[in-house]
């Protein structure tokens, strides 16, 4: 690890995750204290519900219990575009930390510097996890204290503790993938297309394979079927294997993105 | 000592040096030339370890490049064809950024440098004209007084003071014992300052000589005004000719035998010229190709 080098990487980064971390406490901060006006009148709401159609509610992840549940609401609806948000972000924090560099020529600066190419890629990596970390500790503190000041309703901190955790595996899976497209293309377009097309693949085809049957092999392919939040707060269940196998999995991508940047030619 | 030993490099199936072999001795300034496209860029790419090779092996000291690079790293200053640094960086936060990949600064040099190019500190990166990013460029590469400088096509986009103020510098840091390799397509610039010349064409390395062999083996571009017995220098390559003027090109070798014929003709006035690099290098392209 070189400090000098993450003290620079930090320095260009930190200010959009702080204004990311921003967007995030705002989204909670409104969406939270709405969930618990709509438990109170839960009795109106679950009328609309039972004259929408089937298909449209799990879609949308809507069900009666899920609207009689305190974090069902925000852990549903509120949920999907954390994880959607999340991803976003992971996506473009490493094409600026990784794509960018190629794409402007930096990176031919850096890699003259008397440094070795591991170190390099370890310090980027840090700040990478740093950001996302930073991020997501903002994100649950947010969600943790808007349900202890808004929520009038019993609810279940763990399942709060669980969210936070399910938006840290799906930003750190969104962030190992957009590393490796960035080596390989080294151009930051390619990367925001190619990760977003795999975000919007995962997580409306997950919503579709749960409503069509023809296409119910492509859950196996997301990682938010690994991560369901109906089940999760439904049945008040909290997939920790499943985030920890994806954490895995994502520091395997991280490892064999190391093995390219390592190993390919820098074309600027 | 630098020692580039029969590299090659294909992009697929494209070329991008095919067999490139010099060395430069330490305190020696080694220029190669050729116009763009020729492999130069590629050639020092791959000693900084920035792509790899297919074929060959590169030596800077006793170090293999580039399994031992990161050994050798800040004994290397390195200056690249294109610029680009942290566009929204302050130029002064980019050398202390810069200064700190290095142990013992010599913060007093580095300012003897700024000064010496005129360069304005507080502005951003991005607001510099492309000499000024250039001088950055200089600066970042030798303020660690590296022993061995590698710089390509230094002088695009440099005026002719601070081309000459670059050549100054690099004089300096040839007295002080460093290594230098020098690559340029503009051959009278090498001429000012490099001992030792290596002509690059389509990947290879097609001559290496030092200046003043190559200065000998070329011709002179000989002009006379008003010749009348023009049959008596058949044996010799005519440039030009019109009514009033002929040019000939006489290899140095054959300048006596020349004068000697000419001595005996009558003539209005002579011209003789000095080729330059340029043309010295259009007639290695052109017996390559022959």
């Amino acid at each position: 690890m070189n400090f000098n080098l993450l003290k620079k990487e930090l320095k260009f980064t930190y200010k959009n995750t702080i204004l990311w971390s921003l967007l995030f406490v705002l989204f909670t901060g409104m969406y939270i204290p709405m969930s618990n006006q709509i438990l109170s009148q839960s009795n109106n709401v679950l009328e609309l519900i039972n004259n929408m159609p089937k298909f449209l509610l799990e879609s949308f992840n809507f069900s009666e219990q899920i609207f009689t549940k305190p974090e069902g609401i925000f852990g549903s609806e509120g949920m999907s575009f954390v994880y959607l948000l999340g991803a976003v972000f992971s996506a473009m924090l490493v094409g600026k930390v990784f794509a960018d560099e190629y794409e402007k020529g930096t990176i031919e600066y850096l890699s003259v510097k008397p440094i070795s190419r591991s170190t390099l890629y370890i310090t980027k990596f840090t700040n990478i996890m740093i950001n996302i970390l930073f991020l997501n500790i903002i994100f649950t503190l947010s969600v943790v204290s808007m349900y202890a000041i808004f929520m009038e309703y019993e609810y279940n901190p763990e399942i709060l503790l669980a969210f936070g955790i399910y938006s840290l595996t799906v930003q750190i899976f969104f962030s190992s993938i957009s590393v490796i497209i960035s080596i390989l293309t080294q151009n930051n377009s390619s990367n925001l297309g190619i990760s977003l097309s795999i975000l919007i693949f995962m997580y409306f085809g997950d919503t579709m394979a749960k409503t069509i049957e023809a296409t119910s092999w492509i859950k196996y392919f997301s990682i938010f079927n690994y991560i369901p939040l109906m089940e999760t707060v439904l049945e008040e269940k909290i997939f920790w294997v499943n985030s920890l196998i994806i954490l895995l999995i994502s520091f395997g991508i991280y490892y064999f993105s190391y093995y390219l940047f390592k190993n390919k030619d820098i074309n600027v | 000592m630098i020692k580039v030993e029969n590299i090659k490099k294909y992009y697929g199936k494209y070329l991008g040096v095919e067999d490139i072999s010099f060395k430069i001795k330490k305190g020696e300034i080694y220029g190669l030339i050729g116009p763009n496209g020729a492999g130069k860029t590629t050639t020092i790419r791959a000693m900084m370890g920035m792509i790899s090779i297919d074929e060959g092996r590169i030596t800077i000291g006793d170090k293999n490049i580039p399994h031992d690079l990161k050994h050798i790293k800040n004994k290397i200053g390195y200056l690249p064809g294109e610029v680009n640094f942290y566009e929204n960086m302050r130029v002064k936060d980019f050398f202390d950024f810069n200064d700190r990949f290095y142990k013992n600064i010599d913060k007093k040099y580095e300012k003897e440098l700024i000064d010496l190019l005129e360069l304005e500190t507080n502005k951003k990166f991005k607001e510099l004209s492309m000499g000024n990013k250039k001088k950055v460029g200089i600066i970042q590469a030798i303020v660690h007084r590296p022993e061995y400088i590698i710089f390509d096509e230094p002088t695009n986009g440099l005026d002719p003071l601070l081309q000459h103020k670059l050549y100054n510098i690099l004089e300096k840091e040839k007295e002080r014992g460093a290594t230098i390799l020098f690559s340029s397509h503009i051959l009278s610039e090498v001429e000012k300052i490099c001992d030792k010349v290596g002509i690059v064409k389509k990947g290879k390395i097609i001559k290496e000589s030092n200046i003043e062999e190559i200065s000998k083996v070329s011709k002179k571009t000989i002009t006379i005004y008003k010749l009348k017995e023009r049959n008596k220098f058949n044996d010799f390559e005519i440039k030009e000719q019109t009514d009033s003027f002929i040019t000939y090109l006489v290899k140095n070798d054959d300048l006596n035998s020349f004068f000697e014929i000419l001595s005996k003709c009558s003539y209005e006035d002579i011209e003789i010229k000095r080729p330059s690099l340029e043309e010295i290098f259009i007639d290695y392209y052109r017996s390559d190709e022959e």
